[in-house]
C-alpha cells in the first residue's frame, strides 16, 4: 500500500519546528542577544502557530506562480503600448510618489524581516520571517519592473532610490521606517506586521490598488494585489505574534499596548499620502478616503480586531478618535501641501477640474466647499513668477519632528486653524503637528532629536549641489541635490502633458 | 464646527482577485455561506459576512472542474478581515475570535 500524503499540519511542523535543533556548545542568550532588552517575556515559544502553515516548499511553488503571472501581465502591457491607454497622464503622479516613497519601505522591510528571521528564538516566527524577508524583496523587485517601462515614458521614475535619501516628502516614509528597523525585534514585529500590516496596507494596497485598475495600469494592479495577497500572510503574522505575545506573559500586554499606540499614529500619518493620492491623483475614482477609512479601518479594525483584542486588555490606539474626526480633512490638507511645495517636487500637482471638485464637494459634503474650494480658486488668480499659472507658495515649511510632514493639519474642532503643538526638551524647542507626532516625541525624546529634517538641513547648508550663488539660486541647488529635472511644477507645464497631447493628437476622447 | 460620523459594523471579509480562479472561490463561497455579501469593485470582489466565511476544498473543486489545493488560496486572496481559525487540507475558516 502506498504511503499515507502528510497533512498540511504534519508538514508544517516537520519542515519548521521539525528543522530546528537546541545548541549545545553556545548558550541561546549568545545565538538571539536582542531577545530580552525590550522587556518582553516568553515562557514557551511552541505555543505559536502559523494559520497558514507555509512551508518552504509551498512557498517557491506558490510565489514562482505568482510571480509568473505578473511578468506575463506586465509583458502583455508594454508590448501593447499600455501606458497610452490610461485613463490620463496625470495618473501616473501617484504612482510616482508610489515608486520613490513606498517601493524603498519594500527594500527596508526585507532588511527588517531578516533580522526578525535571525534574532527571534522561536522556529515558527523565524520561519515566518523569512519567507516575509523574500516577500518583501520579491514586491521590491516587481515595482521597480513595473516603474521601469514608465520610466521609458515619463518623468519622475528615474531616481527612486536617492531620491528617497533625500528629498522632503521622501523623508516621511523613509524616516518611518528608520523608526522601525532601529527598534528592537519586537517593536520592529508588532510597528510593521501589525500595527502597518494588519492596520493599515489594505488602504494602500486595496481601494488605491483598485483605482489602478480602474485608471487602466494593470501592472500596478497586479503586482499590488499579487503584493498585498502576501501581505494577507504578513497580517496573519502580525496578528498571531501580537496574541502569542500577550498570551504569554501579563507584563508584555503595556509594552504591547504602547507600541500600538505609538505604531498607529506612526502608519496612520503616513499612509495620509495615499489619501491624496487617492481623493486627487486619480482620474477615475474608486472611492474617496474617507470611504476606504471607514471600511478598511473603522469597521474591519475597530469593530473588528480591536473587540478580538479586548479579552487580553488591549484596548483601540490612543489617537484612533482624532484619526477618525480627521477623515474628512486628511486627503484635503495633505494634498494642498504637495500641491503646495510641487516646484520641489518629483511629481505634478494640478488644480483640480470642476468636475472633480464636485466629487469632492459631494464625497466631502462638511468639509471641501467650506474650507477647501476656494484655496483652489485664490491658486488661479494668485499668481508666482514659476511656471505653471497659478499658485506654489515659495518658502520652505515647518516639519513636524516626528512624522516630517509640514505642519498644515486641520484641527477638526476648529478648523479655521491648523494644529501646532510644541514641546520644549534640554533647552530646545520641537515642533509637532498633532498631539499624536508629540506623545510619540515625548515617549522618546534621545530618539526623536536625532531626525534628519530635511528643511533643516537646507537651512544648515546640507542639502546643496554646490553653493549657492545668491538666494536665487539655492532652490535649483537643492533641486539638482535631489536629482529633480523637469520632474517638477505644475502638470500642464510638464514634458509629461506634451508628450501626452502628442501621442493623443488624433484621439478625441483625452482630456487636454 | 464638524461633527463626527461613524457607521460600523462587524464582519468578516475576503477580498478576492477579480479573474477566473477568483470567480469560483467566490461561487464556492456563496454557497456554502449563506448570508454573505458581495461588493464588487474594478479588479477585486469582497464578500463579507456578519460571523464566518467557509471555503470547502469540494467546493470550490466543483466550480473549478479540477482538483484544488486549498493553499491555492494565496493565489486568489488579496486580503481579508478576521483570523484564520482553521487551514487544513479540506477547508478554510475565517472568523473572529470574540463573537458578540
Amino acid at each position: 500500500m502506498a504511503k499515507k500524503k502528510l497533512t498540511l499540519a504534519q508538514k508544517y511542523h516537520i519542515y519548521t519546528r521539525g528543522l530546528d535543533w537546541e545548541p549545545t556548545y553556545v548558550s541561546k542568550k549568545d545565538i538571539y542577544p536582542y531577545a530580552e532588552y525590550e522587556g518582553i517575556k516568553i515562557k514557551d515559544w511552541n505555543k505559536w502557530e502559523d494559520p497558514f502553515r507555509m512551508t518552504i516548499e509551498a512557498y517557491w511553488k506558490y510565489q514562482a506562480e505568482k510571480d509568473r503571472r505578473f511578468y506575463a501581465i506586465l509583458d502583455g502591457f508594454i508590448q501593447n503600448q499600455g501606458h497610452l491607454t490610461l485613463s490620463d497622464a496625470r495618473y501616473l503622479n501617484s504612482i510616482k510618489l508610489f515608486i520613490q516613497g513606498v517601493t524603498p519601505l519594500e527594500y527596508m522591510a526585507h532588511r527588517g524581516f531578516a533580522f526578525v528571521a535571525r534574532h527571534l528564538p522561536g522556529a515558527g516566527p523565524r520561519t515566518a520571517g523569512f519567507f516575509q524577508s523574500m516577500d518583501e524583496l520579491r514586491h521590491t523587485q516587481i515595482e521597480v519592473h513595473a516603474g521601469s517601462n514608465f520610466n521609458k515614458y515619463y518623468d519622475g521614475f528615474h531616481s527612486m532610490t536617492h531620491m528617497h535619501d533625500r528629498v522632503w516628502y521622501l523623508s516621511v516614509p523613509k524616516s518611518y521606517f528608520d523608526d522601525a528597523v532601529t527598534a528592537g525585534p519586537f517593536e520592529y514585529i508588532t510597528a510593521i506586521s501589525f500595527s502597518f500590516e494588519y492596520a493599515l496596507t489594505n488602504l494602500l494596497f486595496v481601494p488605491f490598488m483598485s483605482g489602478a485598475a480602474y485608471n487602466g495600469d494593470t501592472p500596478t494592479m497586479t503586482f499590488g494585489f499579487s503584493a498585498q495577497s502576501d501581505e494577507s500572510r504578513h497580517m496573519t503574522l502580525g496578528l498571531q505574534v501580537v496574541k502569542f505575545l500577550l498570551e504569554q506573559h501579563e507584563d508584555n500586554v503595556p509594552i504591547i499596548q504602547q507600541w500600538i499606540d505609538k505604531w498607529w499614529w506612526r502608519g496612520y500619518r503616513l499612509t495620509s499620502l495615499v489619501g491624496a493620492m487617492m481623493d486627487y491623483m486619480l482620474p477615475k475614482r474608486v472611492m474617496s478616503w474617507k470611504e476606504s477609512f471607514e471600511l478598511y479601518v473603522e469597521d474591519q479594525i475597530i469593530e473588528g480586531l480591536f473587540r478580538d483584542l479586548e479579552r487580553y486588555g488591549i484596548r483601540p490606539p490612543l489617537h484612533m478618535e482624532q484619526s477618525i474626526k480627521e477623515k474628512e480633512f486628511l486627503s484635503h490638507d495633505v494634498y494642498w501641501i504637495l500641491f503646495s511645495f510641487t516646484f520641489a517636487a518629483a511629481f505634478h500637482s494640478w488644480i483640480p477640474t470642476e468636475a472633480e471638485m464636485e466629487w469632492l464637494a459631494e464625497k466631502y459634503p462638511r468639509t471641501f466647499n467650506q474650507y477647501y474650494r476656494w484655496r483652489y480658486e485664490k491658486a488661479k488668480e494668485a499668481k508666482t513668477p514659476l511656471p505653471g499659472d497659478r499658485f506654489y507658495y515659495i518658502g520652505l515649511p515647518q516639519l513636524c519632528q516626528v512624522c516630517q510632514i509640514p505642519m498644515g493639519f486641520t484641527d477638526p474642532d476648529n478648523p479655521n486653524n491648523f494644529v501646532q503643538r510644541y514641546t520644549e526638551y534640554e533647552g530646545e524647542i520641537y515642533h509637532f503637528c498633532s498631539d499624536g507626532c508629540k506623545w510619540i516625541f515625548e515617549r522618546e525624546p534621545e530618539k526623536f532629536v536625532q531626525a534628519w529634517l530635511p528643511v533643516h538641513e537646507i537651512y544648515k547648508g546640507n542639502c546643496f549641489a554646490e553653493p549657492p550663488k545668491g538666494p536665487e539660486d539655492v532652490v535649483p541647488q537643492v533641486l539638482k541635490w535631489y536629482n529633480i529635472q523637469t520632474d517638477n511644477f505644475d502638470y500642464f507645464v510638464s514634458e509629461d502633458y506634451k508628450n501626452w497631447k502628442e501621442w493623443h493628437k488624433d484621439m478625441a476622447t483625452v482630456l487636454v | 464646527m464638524a461633527v463626527v460620523e461613524t457607521k460600523r459594523e462587524r464582519f468578516v471579509a475576503v477580498d478576492l482577485q477579480k479573474n477566473e480562479e477568483g470567480y469560483n472561490v467566490l461561487q464556492a463561497i456563496l454557497k456554502d455561506n449563506p448570508g454573505a455579501k458581495i461588493d464588487e469593485f474594478p479588479g477585486y470582489y469582497k464578500v463579507r459576512h456578519p460571523e464566518k466565511l467557509l471555503i470547502n476544498r469540494e467546493t470550490v473543486e466543483s466550480f473549478m472542474g479540477r482538483p484544488w489545493d486549498t493553499q491555492e488560496f494565496n493565489l486568489v486572496i488579496i486580503s481579508y478581515a478576521g483570523n484564520f481559525a482553521e487551514w487544513d487540507d479540506d477547508r478554510i475558516l475565517i472568523r473572529w475570535d470574540t463573537h458578540m
